[in-house]
């Protein structure tokens, strides 16, 4: 009784590369780009399941050419198959355009669940998941540490990071389920994984494949623009005090009494 | 008129030091603006605590009460916002960010049909558009969104807007809401807390964070008793909680809590971006760390550079004793 | 011509670099102290299958070119001299003598198991008194009916002291000198071998350094690998490529030496500013990065050739001997550029120096390259 699991994927800018901004856009000649690490942590939850019960994994991954190497890193891995929604239409789509394409895609398929991370890292909006649920009518829990499936049961157990601590929640097939990349430690793809990953099928899917006209997706299609990009706001740095412990703590206890004043 | 309807979230009841930051600043668009201003709530028993947002300025406060508001699975919360917004019909939705509200708001986004901007620090209306200020790239960047959508929902930051102070001559009317409880698929296991008596990382004035350089459980202990030194809360970094030195719950960062205390104080804690994205605004930060040129430096008001393991005990009896003298 | 890896092979470093970030790293400095045999992240190398890069896969290896085997290699020194240099004698050293010389039956009873990772492999050339001058070894092999009978010993033998599979060359007609060699497989279980642990090594501590004994060894003539006599080709062949993997190895140890430089005279200040705005370090550091891409571009092109089948022997000798001198170079300054940091084990750079030097010297010493390179050029 093995899983039928779509995990959504998003290539993005490597954040913990340094990046310029010129003139309100971000510079992306030069960038490295990556499988979203949310999505990292999906695919690599998705394969332990595999291991578990068996699974049929299929990647879905909107973005232009060269996002093709997100999938190629995801088959690497270990996914099964993977699917390209490639069209210069999709451009500029933000959380709400996403999640239509997305569901247009799905409306005919048949799965156990679909994982997307929790967020992209680089614009971190968290919202294209739940919204890709509600058109498809599935129930969903966002933030998963922790992922069991049941298959006989035809369910997942999620366990989520609440506000107080873990929640165990109990979802029913189909559902989706969001990912923090908290949940595992992604696995490297071997020599192997990467040389099967060419062979493995990649199915390229433009606009006019979903039924769709570009008035529902790209900018066109989405109802938040970004508008222009910045950089952020800089904290000064204060005083830095060394010496004797002693002579330490007394000078931080004056000055937060008596200049700060927060205690 | 056209009006901002501000979601509270609430604990056990009680509304969140967050709602009151962001009730604040809708009552400042508001009355910039000539909006109304109203608030919805949803909670076990939240009626009277619901009457607070009076004293913000809301002019309406919408109540779902029922014991399915006791957690935070979402088809209720979408359910019952969804039936609120569309009574009220806003042109403007603003929320605090917690796990709990995060986990709805999708839901919610997508069943009204409102453009949604997730973890917004500032908001400019200017007639029809609503711009909005917000974080990228793992705080590495910022960058301004705009809507003109009919229904805007936007998700704002802690720590962007300052609370105003309450003002008790303010009431609102409160309306009961009666939401059909909708079907509800997901089912709630069971919580693993961890049990403390500590003021919670969202409420706490002061802020103790424990980073790598506290190594272990011991110096985890440590810094919990500095944290009990100020009545304040422990946090840890990603790279305590990825050990499992400290729990998942405390961890604060990007992808963690984002904090913004009175007084921050990061002990041992370098200060990579993914974590001051998580306390960056706090109104004053204490860093103690041996390594004089770590980036934490750069954006503490005061930097201790020496041994944390001798300076913490040292400010525990320092604090103590200033706090019994104080009475 | 299209100097950039291609998409495969950009998949391959990236896997390396994230290997080698995440398992070898965190171990390097250990390595170094304890001086123990790193079995642990051999064995992850090996399910990574970097054991046997360009080995094709009919034979347990991962069916690669040689260009994304310097890519591993590479990603492996950045951190972790020892490491880099056992994979690479698995791969270039061990695998590379069966590849050109192995039957069929041998490659599937030798090879198969070194390219899998699942045994490990070591080269037996090198002896007290011949190091460059090998063709005057002295261990000797002599017929015995159906048998070959083995005396003599070795010295310098990176990996020995945990290899299973021993590939050795032996005299077996003095007066011929180097066309009076044949070379032989074994198992570490033959009676007579023994290995013995080298210590006190300046650098790659970790890498199973040590001498072979040969008493009475007696194996099958089914072990010999290739023709009488004819060993000494298989030899030079065999550290024709061994070089490329050096070269590698020293780029990775530079690059490791050239970014934490980098990374520290950024940090340090003095005179109120970092040191990377004192021209004479930011010179360094730009000298550092030049070196460093030169080194590797005559790498890759060495590997390249190979990889299209074209008489690449000069190429890697160049690359041995540029790559060589670059990480003796650029760790000398890196030390430089760290100041007193750069002398206490506190900081990496000083285990790259101890490491990167023994590139200028085995597998061919620099001197040896320099002949190497002078003869195609002159006659």
């Amino acid at each position: 009784m093995s899983l039928r699991i779509y995990i959504c994927c998003k290539q993005v800018p490597d954040v913990a590369m340094p990046f310029q901004i010129k003139e309100g856009r971000l510079v992306t000649d030069g960038l490295n780009y990556i499988l979203n690490a949310y999505d990292a942590s999906s695919v690599e939850e998705a394969l332990v399941l595999k291991e578990q019960h068996g699974a049929h994994i299929t990647l879905v991954l909107i973005g232009p050419d060269k996002a093709k190497e997100a999938l190629r890193k995801g088959l690497a891995m270990g996914a099964d198959d993977a699917v390209h929604l490639n069209d210069s239409a999709f451009d500029g789509s933000d959380s709400h355009a996403a999640a239509r394409a997305l569901a247009k895609f799905f409306a005919d398929k048949e799965f156990d669940f679909i994982l997307t991370g929790k967020q992209s890292q680089d614009m971190d909006m968290g919202l294209t998941g739940g919204i890709l649920a509600h058109h498809l009518d599935l129930p969903y829990v966002t933030n998963a540490v922790g992922l069991e499936a049941d298959p006989s049961a035809k369910k997942v157990t999620v366990k989520r990071q609440g506000d107080d601590g873990q929640e165990m929640i109990d979802v029913p097939f189909p559902c989706l389920v969001t990912c923090s990349n908290d949940m595992n430690d992604p696995r490297i793809p071997s020599l192997k994984g990467i040389m099967s990953s060419k062979k493995k099928p990649l199915e390229l899917i433009a606009l006019g494949d979903l039924g769709m006209d570009a008035s529902e997706v790209g900018s066109s299609g989405s109802p938040t623009s970004l508008v222009s990009w910045a950089e952020p706001d800089q904290r000064q740095p204060g005083q830095k005090f060394e010496g004797d412990a002693d002579e330490l703590v007394n000078t931080l206890m004056d000055k937060l009494t008596n200049d700060a004043k927060v205690i | 008129m056209s009006t901002i309807l501000v979601i509270a979230d609430q604990k056990n009841n009680r509304i969140k030091k967050s709602t009151l930051e962001v009730i604040s600043e809708g009552a400042r668009l508001a009355e910039k603006h000539g909006m109304q201003l109203v608030a919805a709530i949803a909670g076990t028993n939240i009626k009277e605590e619901a009457k607070s947002l009076g004293n913000y300025g809301a002019s309406k406060v919408y109540v779902a009460e029922h014991d399915i508001y006791g957690q935070y699975i979402n088809p209720p919360f979408i359910a019952a916002f969804a039936q609120i917004i569309d009574e009220v019909k806003p042109k403007l939705v603003l929320a605090p960010t917690s796990e709990g509200v995060k986990d709805f708001l999708p839901g919610l986004v997508a069943k009204t049909g409102a453009a949604g901007i997730m973890d917004c620090s500032e908001v400019m209306i200017e007639g029809d558009t609503v711009k909005v200020n917000r974080p990228l790239m793992a705080a590495k960047a910022k960058s301004t969104v705009q809507s003109s959508a009919d229904l805007i929902l936007l998700s704002i930051r802690s720590g962007s807007f300052d609370r105003s102070e309450p003002d008790e001559s303010k009431t609102a009317e409160l309306v009961s809401v009666d939401v059909a409880v909708p079907d509800i698929k997901q089912v709630f296991k069971e919580l693993l807390a961890m049990a403390s008596d500590r003021v919670s990382l969202d409420e706490a004035s002061v802020v103790v964070t424990a980073g790598r350089g506290v190594k272990d459980a011991e110096g985890v202990a440590l810094i919990e008793k500095l944290a009990d030194a100020f009545g304040g809360a422990v946090g840890a970094t990603r790279a305590l909680t990825e050990q499992g030195i400290a729990p998942a719950t405390l961890q604060i960062g990007q992808t963690g809590k984002v904090v913004t205390p009175e007084l921050y104080i990061a002990c041992g804690v370098s200060g990579a971006v993914q974590h001051t994205a998580g306390m960056a605004n706090s109104k004053v930060i204490v860093a103690i760390n041996k390594d004089a040129e770590a980036p934490i430096f750069n954006i503490a008001d005061y930097g201790l550079v020496g041994d944390l393991f001798v300076i913490v005990p040292k400010l525990i009896e320092a604090v103590t004793e200033y706090r019994s003298q104080q009475g | 011509m299209h100097l950039q890896l291609n998409e495969d092979q950009k998949m391959i470093q990236e896997s390396a670099r994230d290997f080698a970030a995440k398992f070898v790293a965190p171990k390097a400095k250990e390595l170094d102290e304890t001086q123990e045999f790193p079995t642990e992240l051999v064995g992850q190398a090996a399910e990574m299958g970097f054991m046997g890069v360009a080995v094709p896969e009919q034979y347990g290896g991962s069916g690669l070119d040689y260009v994304s085997y310097c890519c591993v290699i590479e990603e492996v020194a950045r951190y972790c001299g020892s490491t880099s240099v056992i994979l690479s004698v698995n791969n270039s050293l061990a695998c590379e003598p069966l590849m050109i010389a192995g039957t069929e039956e041998q490659k599937k009873e030798w090879l198969t198991p070194l390219a899998s990772g699942k045994k490990l492999g070591c080269f037996g050339l090198t002896e007290p008194n011949s190091g460059s001058d090998c063709g005057s070894m002295k261990t000797h092999a002599v017929r015995k009916g159906n048998d070959w009978v083995i005396n003599g010993a070795k010295i310098w033998i990176t990996c020995g002291t945990n290899s299973d599979t021993f590939i050795v060359f032996t005299s077996t007609d003095a007066a011929a000198g180097n066309r009076g060699i044949t070379a032989f497989v074994m198992d570490r279980s033959t009676p007579g071998l023994s290995v013995l642990p080298m210590h006190g090594k300046m650098g790659i501590r970790a890498s199973g350094l040590s001498e072979l004994v040969f008493e009475e060894v007696v194996i099958p003539d089914s072990q010999r690998l290739g023709e009488e006599n004819k060993g000494f080709k298989i030899a030079m062949n065999t550290l024709n490529s061994g070089r490329i993997g050096i070269a590698a190895q020293a780029v990775g140890i530079s690059r490791g030496a050239f970014e934490e430089s980098a990374k520290y005279v950024q940090q340090r200040v003095q005179f109120g500013k970092p040191i990377s705005r004192q021209q004479s370090v930011a010179n360094h550091i730009a000298d550092m990065a030049v070196q460093i891409d030169a080194a590797r571009l005559l790498t890759w092109k060495a590997a390249s050739m190979k990889d299209h089948g074209q008489n690449y022997s000069t190429l890697s000798a160049m690359a041995k001997m540029k790559a060589g001198e670059c990480v003796s170079w650029v760790t000398n300054k890196a030390v430089q550029v760290h100041g007193g940091y750069g002398y206490i084990k506190e900081y990496d750079v000083e285990r790259f120096f101890r490491d990167g030097r023994i590139c200028e010297i085995y597998e061919g010493t620099t001197e040896i390259q320099k002949l190497v390179v002078s003869r195609a050029v002159l006659g």
